[in-house]
């Protein structure tokens, strides 16, 4: 694969001075951009490396008051989380993959020009965007397969996306019909020209959303807790989303001991954080992953030349 | 984006569509998998749709509920704030398809003229970073940042910009700002990471070409990125406009407040307290229904727009 | 172009054909088996099953086998294990099981080997109410449900799918008919049948309920002889302490009391403390005649109002009391942003002295805490204020569903929580060396020393308790005050301590009856209030019955007018103010929801006589 870094525009032009006024301003904006994008996260992490009585006493901004790694040590004797992060780890790998396989073969079908079906998939999928039973049909519907408490509960009913499926369709459509037809010509098979050219044509949006469906894999949270009620299955992001959302459970208590009680038990907010970084990073590092997927010339160039 | 299909049209009747079936063959295997998992996972739940006509009760059977019209569908029309309600969602989802939809694409813009890649990647999954807080940390962040005593108020008065703190959450006139740049702020690395994708996909022989054509770098991209990635921001609003009407209520119910209520109180919020917190199933799925129908056509009004003006469609 | 547009209505055709057929074919719900031929609402308050399905004694199903004599717990264990299948509501089901090795494995040891009993009991993470849904919807529940608001409690007595417990109580529940009492018929349904039982009942132990708390060390500073008794003289106690604390360490300007930003509070908390020196009940004046009005309609609750606002405008409410959390609160209380804490009384203990004895370690000074004081208005006496209210069925309910085999054994278990040995059993854990209580040779339940220190109570009492498996099981017993009265019998409790409930305990000095903690004494020497029975103005709320619409929409639009009452720039605006909210709330059907309240009290009275 050639890797022609089109990012930089350079080759094609003379700098000239407006454009150096514009990459300043350019640069200057994307670093307080970053810092506005970087800050709460950063205020987690000082949160969760303070000592845990000490930070009721607030005031933590940029750095830890009384610095400890015990809120990490809690979390981690606790003991689900490494199960929970194997589980996290599964779902990403399973329910991305066969997603981006038969989400991308899904849109493909529907860009094939000629094809009978095409526009009755597209419709029969775009219906479905917008249109939905509800809850307690669905819960039914998981009950009556099966699938309540399972794994499988995490990717199959996610198999076919109809938004991954417009979305990779139309970067198909963008791709020179004349590399298609030339391969029937030669008598390729549609399973063939789907492998052989689009995919590799297709690695940016794929990226792109391979990135979306782990991201959404990784964080969903409610589908855990309703379709797995033993919590035999239960992910990292589960584990968070009950502990963020304790405070607000136990408010809603209607009997003042119980609500007391639970306030007691209440998580503190030193170690609410280190679990939100303990959940968060590993997602975080996906992108990078993802992202040396996104380079130009790589894809039209690559193959014309 | 199909633009029109026009297969070659041979010979007649049956021959013809057995003969085109045949070729199709391995097409229609994969729609038929498709099609099975569609039936079941998405269509079939479908049937819950027919509970916003009955006084339906989980747990009793459909037939043995009472079937009341459309007493549920009246209800969300006669609702007493049903023009606020209505007016807040539109105007925050208004600001959703406008302000937050083009964030995205004017930061892709702005991210592919870095020449730095290393710095081009870092700010990149910086951005993203806010997508992964969760909205019940973000809204702590936000009442320490916009108290009284917060960080913001501290410093405009340091600046000397306001002489008393102001109630920036309480503040009714400010609520959708506020709303609208966390959007943004939450968002914009996220939606951007499609069309930095599409970016990508532009023909890089068109920039070779402009450049011979003696295009600047602004005419660039005006010229040839743009167009470049127009087809998914097109397609990205056009499914946006679909949700017109549905806002969400996390952020709403964490951070608004009884002062904020006369701009805070959408469908969704609404439906939530008093549909599904309720358990009054009927009346919650009266209003997706309604919500659902009126999207879709929005979705069939834009695309058809979109078909007379730029020629691009998404069915 | 003609031919486009054919395909895609085809293509539109088809997929609304599709949908079509796929709603004629599927329709199937879970609930088949549903016995429930009543399809009718459930009705307002508890109106359970129809009258057909009445369970004579005769009919009941027979216990299983025992061993056919009484053990040393009060249990006549059944032979084979008795299983009980339990849903408790929300919860977190991993935390549970992985406390396989703690109190769980401790608790369900004892369980098996004392009582020959097995609990297999689950949470959900999500929303009760919810959850209980997609049980009815897909028929897919345990024999027993516990922790259950009171509507879903009847909508499974409607719906048949609750067991008509009436026959067994009176066989086998001699326990909770005698120390349930006349309350016991408050969870009966119109024909007298019995379907739920109370989770968590009794009278509430806790020593203060709405609090007009202060700095007790910034208290004394004042020099003052008397406490403060009038919610205007709080107000002027505030004042001068936040004169002479202008700003705390941090040098951030402190007030004299906040809220938080939880649903039901936003404001809502203090105005209730307000009224509750008012001696009004959940926000309604009550009438000798029995007439219920809401505060929006009454002079006390303008005086109420007017006087938060002058509060607030003077300084002395947190400007960010709407969009505070819980957390932030206490962080307020801790750091000495906030003096004060009119509404819930813990919440000063968890942000005040509790923290501070911890952080502050050998240096900590007794007297920095907050005292919580009860006080009442000036033609109101204390004997008639409502701060401390207890409800004495509590606000959840036990259900025992048609998924449960033999009832009989079921309420025979049920009968022993509620025993007196068998409430402290489920509460604090079985008695033994190494947990909080024990039994001695003379019958004695006598304390450890160790949770005789209250200051280290979470780390030896609830660490204890936990290791115990205390509270892990309580499907129904007493959650409140474990008294020793006419209906109890707990005289056999070590007198050091007192107030004992599930969840607490207070050590005393057992001559004078004083708590023996300096601290605490100087916590609730000034909190005087009596305790106020609401039991019989709780009310249900069908979400069926528009009532229920009208209650939420008054709930959701008083605090909205409150909110303007209380930040309003001048007395005259607040008392404007104060006209709309009672303007807007009669045309939202205000009436309806006094009527009902009035309905509800007088049928509850009636229901209680029996």
């Amino acid at each position: 694969m050639k890797t022609k870094e089109k990012a930089h525009l350079a080759p094609y032009q003379k700098p000239t001075f407006s454009g150096r006024v514009f990459d300043v301003i350019n640069i200057v904006f994307m670093l307080v951009f970053a810092f506005c994008m970087l800050y709460p996260f950063w205020n987690q992490l000082v949160i969760s490396l303070n000592e845990g009585t000490d930070t009721n006493y607030g005031g933590l901004y940029f750095w830890p008051r009384q610095w400890t790694l015990a809120n990490y040590a809690y979390i981690f004797e606790k003991g689900n989380l490494g199960k929970g992060a194997l589980i996290s780890v599964l779902r990403v790998v399973v329910g991305t993959s066969t997603t981006l396989f038969c989400s991308g073969l899904l849109a493909y079908v529907t860009t094939v020009r000629g094809f009978s079906g095409r526009r009755f998939m597209r419709i029969v999928y775009l219906i479905t965007m917008y249109f939905g039973g509800g809850m307690i049909p669905t819960y039914l519907l998981m009950v009556n397969l099966g699938l309540l408490n399972t794994f499988t509960v995490y990717w199959l009913p996610g198999l076919f996306s109809a938004y991954y499926m417009m979305l990779i369709a139309s970067y198909i459509y963008g791709l020179p019909e004349s590399l298609m037809e030339s391969a029937r010509i030669d008598g390729a098979g549609e399973m063939r020209i789907y492998f052989q050219i689009i995919l590799p044509l297709c690695v940016p949006v794929l990226a792109a959303i391979g990135i979306m469906a782990a991201v959404g894999h990784w964080n969903s949270w409610f589908d855990v807790m309703v379709y797995n009620p033993k919590g035999e299955w239960d992910t990292l992001q589960a584990y968070l989303r009950r502990i963020l959302t304790e405070a607000t459970m136990a408010s809603q208590l209607l009997n003042d001991q119980q609500q007391q009680e639970a306030m007691r038990k209440l998580t503190t907010s030193s170690i609410r954080a280190a679990t939100t970084m303990v959940v968060t990073i590993p997602i975080v590092c996906v992108y990078p992953f993802f992202q040396r997927y996104f380079i130009s010339g790589m894809t039209i160039g690559a193959v014309k030349g | 984006m199909s633009k029109t299909s026009a297969p070659a049209a041979p010979k007649t009747g049956h021959a013809r569509i057995l003969g085109r079936l045949k070729r199709e063959r391995s097409l229609w295997a994969i729609s038929a998998v498709a099609l099975v998992w569609v039936a079941i996972f998405c269509y079939g739940p479908l049937y819950g749709l027919l509970y916003s006509f009955f006084d339906y009760r989980p747990g009793l059977n459909l037939w043995d509920c009472e079937f009341v019209g459309l007493k549920y569908f009246q209800e969300f029309f006669l609702l007493p704030d049903f023009t606020k309600i209505l007016r807040n969602t539109l105007v925050i989802s208004g600001l959703n398809l406008t302000i937050v939809f083009i964030a995205p694409v004017i930061f892709a813009l702005l991210l592919n003229e870095l020449h730095h890649s290393g710095f081009k990647r870092t700010v990149q999954t910086i951005s993203y970073l806010p997508y992964f807080v969760s909205m019940v940390v973000v809204a702590s962040i936000m009442n320490t940042l916009l108290s009284s005593n917060g960080t913001i108020n501290e410093l405009l008065m340091a600046l000397g910009f306001i002489e008393s703190p102001i109630a920036f959450l309480n503040e009714p006139d400010l609520f959708w700002g506020i709303m609208t740049v966390t959007n943004i702020w939450k968002g914009i690395g996220w939606s951007a990471i499609i069309y930095i994708s599409a970016i990508t996909g532009v023909d890089g022989e068109l920039y070779q070409a402009g450049a011979v054509d003696g295009l600047g770098r602004f005419g660039m991209v005006w010229h040839i990125t743009i167009p470049g990635i127009l087809p998914t921001v097109v397609l990205l609003f056009i499914l946006g406009v679909g949700n017109l009407l549905n806002t969400g209520y996390e952020y709403q119910l964490l951070l608004g407040t009884p002062m904020t209520r006369d701009v805070y109180e959408v469908i969704d919020t609404y439906v939530y307290r008093y549909g599904v917190q309720m358990g009054r199933y009927p009346f919650a799925t009266a209003v997706g229904l309604i919500k659902s129908v009126i999207g879709f056509i929005l979705v069939i009004l834009s695309n058809l727009a979109s078909r007379k003006v730029t020629g691009m469609s998404i069915m | 172009m003609k031919k486009t547009h054919w395909h895609r209505l085809l293509s539109l055709l088809l997929a609304g054909a599709l949908t079509f057929s796929l709603v004629a074919c599927s329709g199937g719900e879970g609930g088949e088996e549903s016995t429930g031929g009543d399809t009718t609402t459930s009705g307002t308050e508890s109106t359970g099953g129809e009258g057909g399905e009445e369970t004579p004694a005769s009919d009941l199903v027979a216990p299983s086998e025992t061993v056919g004599e009484v053990n040393e717990w009060g249990y006549d264990p059944t032979v084979e294990t008795l299983e009980i299948d339990v849903y408790a509501g929300i919860g977190d089901q991993s935390t549970f099981e992985l406390d396989e090795e703690g109190g769980k494995a401790v608790m369900d040891q004892w369980l098996l080997d004392n009582l020959n009993v097995v609990i297999n009991q689950t949470y959900s993470s999500n929303d009760t109410t919810e959850q209980l849904n997609m049980m009815l919807a897909s028929n897919d529940y345990p024999a027993v449900l516990t922790n259950v608001p009171d509507t879903m409690a009847n909508t499974f007595a409607a719906q048949g799918r609750a067991i008509n417990l009436t026959g067994y109580v009176e066989e086998y529940g001699d326990n909770i008919t005698r120390r349930m009492g006349d309350y016991l018929n408050m969870l009966r349904d119109a024909d007298g049948q019995l379907y739920k039982l109370a989770t968590l009942w009794g009278s509430t132990p806790n020593v203060a309920g709405y609090d007009f708390g202060i700095r007790y060390d910034y208290w004394l500073e004042l020099g003052e002889d008397e406490i403060y008794e009038t919610p205007e003289e709080y107000y002027e106690t505030l004042k001068a302490v936040i004169a002479n604390h202008p700003t705390n360490d941090n040098g951030d300007k402190t007030y004299g009391v906040t809220g938080t930003n939880a649903s039901g509070d936003q404001g809502m908390t203090m105005m209730n403390a307000m009224l509750g020196a008012y001696g009004f009940v959940s926000g309604y004046k009550v009438g000798d005649d029995g007439s219920f009005t809401h505060w929006v309609n009454t002079e006390e609750g303008r005086e109420a109002a007017l006087l938060l606002n002058k509060m607030y405008r003077e300084g002395l409410i947190d400007p960010d009391y709407l969009n505070t959390t819980y957390e932030d609160y206490i962080t307020k209380l801790t750091t000495g942003q906030v003096i004060g804490n009119l509404g819930t009384w813990w919440y000063a203990w968890t942000g005040g002295h509790e923290t501070w004895s911890v952080s502050e370690g050998d240096a900590y000074d007794i007297n920095k805490r907050f005292m919580n004081v009860s006080c009442h208005a000036p033609d109101v006496a204390m004997e008639d204020t409502t701060l401390l209210t207890s409800n004495f069925l509590g606000s959840y309910r036990c259900v025992v569903t048609d998924k449960c085999e033999n009832p009989a054994d079921i309420m025979r278990y049920l009968n022993w929580e509620n025993s007196e040995l068998g409430n402290m059993i489920v509460g604090w854990g079985a008695p033994s060396e190494t947990n909080n209580w024990n039994i001695d040779a003379d019958g004695n339940w006598i304390v450890s020393d160790d949770i005789m220190n209250v200051s280290q109570k979470n780390l030896y009492y609830h660490l204890t308790k936990e290791q115990n498996g205390g509270m892990l099981y309580v499907l129904s017993a007493a959650g409140g005050w474990l008294k020793d009265d006419d209906l109890s019998d707990f005289d056999k409790i070590d007198p050091r301590v007192d107030r004992v409930s599930i969840y607490d305990y207070w050590p005393v000095d057992p001559e004078t009856g004083a708590f023996s903690d300096e601290g605490v004494n100087i916590c609730w020497m000034n909190y005087t209030a009596p305790a106020f029975d609401t039991t019989l103005y709780s009310v249900t709320f069908d979400p069926n019955e528009p009532i229920s619409q009208t209650n939420q929409t008054v709930t959701d639009t008083i605090s909205t007018y409150l909110a303007n009452i209380v930040t309003a720039s001048s007395e005259e605006a607040a008392s404007a103010a104060f006209d709309e909210a009672a303007a807007s709330l009669g045309s939202l059907g205000i009436a309806d929801l006094e009527a009902f309240y009035a309905e509800s009290y007088a049928a509850n009275s009636e229901q209680m006589a029996g």
